[in-house]
Parts: structure tokens; C-alpha cells; sequence
């Protein structure tokens, strides 16, 4: 199989939000190891892509969590996350390869970063 | 700094704090090795951007964006870099923080000092290390002499403000030491012309080379005015392809500012070799003698940065001397013809002429300045234009030299002449002269006057006469040193002069032992 259509394949599955056992029998039948190792590399930047991680500290209201989903297009899967210590106040919102940092953790570092480098 | 120093720089960064949210683009290790990372996602990275890995204080930059990966090349690599780290986007083009306080210090390509001292850069400004060439209508002419003490350079192949000159030389025939020469003679301030900043940058050098360069600046007083970027053989491929850059980058900043400014690049060729390097590490396809297809762009955008501001635009400018060593004299390779085909002019030196005692080890014939008498006082111009001619009639006539008693008077008395000259354009190492001390010593054999003294003599005798005629006759000083032509009054002084001199001294036929 190509590399193309692999990658095809991948996001397919994902598209479709999962598959079956049988599919999956047949998937690893036609697929060598490296060809498997690409397209397991497929799937994880495709699951990234489409799930929207949200963390959050303390508790999240409806009316924040609509925000949140008005920002992205309807086809994402959000996952909201409970972490306080990382996050501390606000959200950090991941999704694809990038990071919205709406926390209080960031403005902190960012603060203290400046100072360093300020002194 | 004192405690309410800091109090008062902390509670500024309270209140100037930017609550805005941050978008950071990162992505993922997913191999490490050689100095060179491949890291899934970053999709929004760009060419040439910074990135830091996330819990590793190394840093690097991007060089290669492919369908699903990109390749980054590591400047500083704490060996602790696994698969599976963080990698995160900084959104700012790889750039050095630039400063006057870098005068008189020696750093690294990435703007770190080396050489022992903290260095606390107040008002520095991030200036990326690529950047874009200045065009056409920004630019002015190269009418302005950069002096480099030697007298053959400065004679026969002159090099101007804003000009590239190569100087191209196998192992061991005087490259640096031209270089280090012009860097020296810039305290001089000859011709009271505005000074020049020197930038050395070091590539693939000894480091002991890089020590003595640096104590013999310091020695010299010529540090205090000279900025050193090293990226000597023991730093990575990454370094030593990035060196050159950022000494652009600094010399820029200079220039931006109305200055004069110096670079010297030791040496292009392992520039080179280190970009090849890092272009097969991350798999670009290998042309000619296994470089990248683009290692021509690599040292024409480099070069092209060398440039004369016009007046609109600060009137400073960039002077390159870019170095190249070749193989056994082959100045047809790849590198050193790609180099050559870029400057505006090269300064040859030869291994035969060095092992002749002939320092430096010019050779006449192949070097050349485009920019030519452009460059040049009309003093120097007058004198230089005989120089060239006599030289290249003595170089053909050398050949007959064996056949001494079968050459008529005219003949013999060029051979003679040339072999003057040739005596004459030697200089010791470290000793640049300024454009007074050149037009006396090229006068004096021009017209003839050293015909009688024997060549042995020719060096002793011509720093003699310099001292004398400085000491006696500060008028004809005064009057070379505008650097206008000589005319009569001023050939028949000096002829005087000379003669003068050699009578008191006994030289030649004026001596009173003859």
C-alpha cells in the first residue's frame, strides 16, 4: 500500500470514529511492520487533529464550555480534562500541534522568565 | 545590583504583564542523533525559526520542513534529548542580540561570550543572522580606500569600502596574517578617514590560532575597536554553519548606523564543509563533490551583504574579506571558483613565493581589485600605475636572467629594477604601513633613486629614508598626506630629499665613500 493511501486510511478511521474488528484484522493483514509503524504515526497525528483537549482547574460552566466549542469547527471531539495543578486558574486548550494557553500557570512563567532575564 | 534595583525591575514586570493568551505550536521528538532532531507536527514552524525543546535547555533551529517531518539542527546540545520530548516553536527567526558592548569581546555564533566575562547587554537589539541584501538604489559607490598596511595590497590590488576581496592561498602562505595586518592598521586612521569596526569570525580554525590572533589584537590595542565571533574546529557542524551569519548580522547593526565595518571570514571553505555536513545529516540530495546544490546561494547571499550604503541611507558600509585556502595552488576546484566568480577581486598567494622569503606571498599576476583606482588617493594611483607595469615586464624577463652577460643595458636595468620592487613590496608580519610610508617607499624605487643601493639593502635602506624624511621634512609629510598627486615641485623635493638622505647615510652613489 502507499504511503498516500495509508494516510487516506488513517484519517478515514478516524473520520468515522472508529472501526471493527473485522476491519481491523484486514488492515493489519495488508500492512507490513514499517508500512503499520507509518500508519500508526497516521492515526495519532489524525486522533490529535481531531480531538480538542480542554484542562481545566476547579470547575468549568456551561456558558465557558460553549465558548470553548464555539472556537473550534462542530466535526472536533472535545475532551475536558480536570487538572489543577498544572493549570492552576483558566484553561489550557490542546488541539493539532498547538497549544492555547489560557491558564494562569503560563502567566506566571511568563512573568518569571522576564524577570530573569530583566536581571 | 542593589536590592531596590530589583524590587523596582520586578514590580515593573508585574504591572507590564500581558494577560493575553499564548498559541504555541509544538511537536514531538521523533529522532535524535548527530545533532539533528526529526520532529512530527509543528505545523506551523517556518524556515530558519528557533526552537527550544521543552525541559532541555538546548536550542536549535529549523532547516529542513518536510510533508510529516521536520529536521532541526542543534546549536546547543545538553545530550539529554530523547524521543517522545517536546518541541516548541518560538515564533522568532534565529537572531544574535547586538550591542556596542560586544566591541572588544570574543563570542560564539549564538551570541555568547567565550571569552571568560559576563557580558550584560544593555539596549541590545535582536538582528536576525539572515536577512535580505540591500538593493540596487540603496547603495553607493566604493570610492573610499580601506587601508591594510601592506604595501603590495594597497598598491596593485586596493581594496575599497564595500568591496569583497578574496584571499585564496594554500595552508600556510599568509592568509590570516593579511587579515590580522588590516585589522591592525585600522587604529592608524590613515588619510583621517572614519574608522572601521573589524569583525573576525573564526570558522573551523585551531583554537590556539583563534588565542594568538586574539592576544596579538590585544597587544595592539586593535581589540578595542574589533569584535571576534569563534567557531573553531571543536564546535558542532551547526555552529561553524551559522558563524558567518551572525557576524553579518553584527556588522549590520554597525553599518545601519553610518559605520565602517570590517569582516574577515577564516575560512569559507570549512564554512562550507560544515554545511555539507549538516545537508547530508538531514539528507538533502548530494551534487558535486557530495555538497548540496545550493551551496553557491549559501556563500553569494553571504557576500552580497557586503555593501557601501549611499548617503541617504547612513553612508556606512560592509567590507568583506572572505578567505579560501586551496589544494596544492588549484584555484579551479568547486569551492574556490564559486568564491572567485562572487567577490570583486581576489589576492592570490602562492606557497612558492612564501618559501622564496617573498612575504607576502602575492602573487601580482593573478591577484586583482575590480574596484581598482576607485579605491585609491590619486598619490597612490600615480605611483601604483608604473609598479604593476615594471613587475609583470620583470616576471617575463626573469626567465633570462641565467643568460646575465648576453642582455643589453635597457634589459639588464629592468631585471634590476623588478628585483627592487620586488624587495621593496616585502613586509614584515604585524608592521602595516600607513599611506605616507608606501608612497615614500614606492616613489623612492620608481624613480629610480634605490637603483644603486644592492637589493640586500633595499628594506634597511627604505625604513631609513621613512624615519629620516618624517623627522627632517614635515612639510613634504604634510603634503603627501592629503593624498593629492605629486607634482613637479613636490617629485624635485623629494628627489632631494632622498638624496639627502642616502648621502648622510651612504647609500648608493651619493654616498660620500664613493
Amino acid at each position: 500500500m502507499k504511503k498516500a493511501q495509508i494516510k487516506e486510511l488513517a484519517q478515514s478511521i478516524v473520520s468515522y470514529d472508529g472501526i471493527t474488528d473485522e476491519t481491523l484484522n484486514w488492515i493489519l493483514s495488508k500492512l507490513n511492520r514499517s508500512q503499520l509503524k507509518i500508519f500508526l504515526a497516521f492515526l495519532t497525528t489524525a486522533v490529535k487533529n481531531k480531538n480538542v483537549n480542554i484542562f481545566y482547574a476547579g470547575e468549568i460552566s456551561q456558558g465557558d464550555k460553549d465558548k470553548v466549542f464555539s472556537l473550534f469547527s462542530p466535526e472536533k471531539k472535545f475532551v475536558f480534562i480536570k487538572d489543577d495543578e498544572s493549570v492552576v486558574a483558566g484553561v489550557r486548550i490542546e488541539y493539532g500541534d498547538f497549544v492555547l494557553d489560557y491558564s494562569v500557570a503560563q502567566i506566571v512563567k511568563r512573568i518569571l522568565s522576564s524577570i530573569r532575564e530583566s536581571i | 545590583m542593589k536590592p531596590e534595583e530589583i524590587i523596582q525591575k520586578i514590580e515593573k514586570e508585574l504591572y507590564e504583564v500581558k494577560i493575553n493568551p499564548e498559541l504555541i505550536n509544538f511537536g514531538i521528538v521523533e529522532t535524535v542523533g548527530d545533532g539533528i532532531i526529526k520532529a512530527s507536527g509543528l505545523s506551523d514552524v517556518g524556515y530558519y525559526e528557533e526552537v527550544k525543546i521543552v525541559g532541555d535547555p538546548s536550542v536549535g533551529f529549523v532547516l529542513n520542513i518536510d510533508e510529516d517531518l521536520v529536521s532541526i539542527v542543534l546549536l546547543t546540545d545538553s545530550g539529554k534529548i530523547v524521543s517522545g520530548m517536546k518541541v516548541q516553536s518560538t515564533k522568532k527567526v534565529l537572531g544574535v542580540n547586538v550591542s556596542d558592548r560586544l566591541l572588544g569581546r570574543v563570542i560564539n555564533a549564538i551570541g555568547e561570550p567565550v571569552d571568560g566575562k559576563e557580558l550584560k547587554q544593555d539596549n541590545a537589539v535582536l538582528c536576525p543572522v539572515e536577512k535580505i541584501a540591500p538593493g540596487i538604489i540603496e547603495r553607493g559607490p566604493v570610492d573610499t580606500p580601506l587601508k591594510t598596511g601592506i604595501k603590495a595590497i594597497d598598491a596593485m590590488t586596493p581594496i575599497g569600502r564595500g568591496q569583497r576581496e578574496l584571499i585564496i592561498g594554500d595552508r600556510g602562505t599568509g592568509k590570516t596574517a593579511i587579515a590580522t595586518d588590516t585589522m591592525l592598521n585600522q587604529k592608524k586612521r590613515d588619510l583621517g578617514l572614519k574608522k572601521v569596526i573589524c569583525i573576525y569570525c573564526s570558522i573551523g580554525q585551531k583554537q590556539s590560532n583563534l588565542a594568538a590572533l586574539t592576544a596579538k589584537l590585544k597587544e595592539q590595542g586593535a581589540l578595542d575597536y574589533s569584535i571576534i565571533v569563534a567557531a573553531t574546529a571543536s564546535y558542532p557542524a551547526s555552529m561553524q554553519y551559522i558563524a558567518p551569519f551572525t557576524a553579518c548580522a553584527i556588522g549590520e547593526y554597525f553599518m545601519d548606523k553610518g559605520e565602517d565595518v570590517l569582516i574577515v571570514y577564516d575560512d569559507l571553505t570549512k564554512h562550507a564543509w560544515a554545511y555539507r555536513e549538516l545537508s547530508l545529516l538531514i539528507k538533502r540530495p548530494a551534487g558535486r563533490e557530495a555538497y548540496p546544490g545550493d551551496i553557491f546561494y549559501l556563500h553569494s547571499r553571504l557576500l552580497e551583504r557586503a555593501v557601501r550604503m549611499s548617503d541617504e541611507k547612513g553612508g556606512g558600509s560592509l567590507t568583506a574579506l572572505p578567505i579560501i585556502e586551496t589544494q596544492a595552488n588549484d584555484m579551479s576546484a568547486y569551492i574556490p571558483t564559486n568564491v572567485i566568480s562572487i567577490t570583486d577581486g581576489q589576492i592570490y598567494l602562492e606557497t612558492d613565493l612564501f618559501n622564496a622569503g617573498i612575504r607576502p606571498a602575492i602573487n601580482v599576476g593573478l591577484s586583482v581589485s575590480r574596484v581598482g583606482g576607485a579605491a585609491q588617493t590619486k598619490l597612490m594611483k600615480q605611483l601604483a600605475g608604473p609598479v604593476r607595469l615594471e613587475l609583470s615586464q620583470f616576471r617575463e624577463l626573469q626567465a633570462f636572467t641565467q643568460f646575465g652577460s648576453d642582455l643589453d643595458e635597457a634589459t639588464l636595468k629592468r631585471i634590476e629594477r623588478g628585483k627592487r620592487l620586488t624587495e621593496i613590496l616585502k613586509q614584515p608580519q604585524y608592521s602595516p604601513y600607513d599611506e605616507v610610508s608606501e608612497a615614500l617607499s614606492l616613489f623612492a624605487v620608481t624613480q629610480g633613486l634605490f637603483d644603486d643601493i644592492a637589493v640586500l639593502d633595499i628594506q634597511k635602506a627604505a625604513a631609513q629614508m621613512i624615519d629620516f624624511i618624517k623627522t627632517s621634512f614635515p612639510e613634504t609629510i604634510g603634503k603627501l598626506s592629503t593624498g593629492a598627486k605629486i607634482d613637479d615641485d613636490l617629485k624635485a623635493e623629494l628627489i632631494k630629499e632622498i638624496k639627502n638622505f642616502k648621502e648622510k647615510n651612504n647609500y648608493g652613489s651619493e654616498s660620500t665613500g664613493n
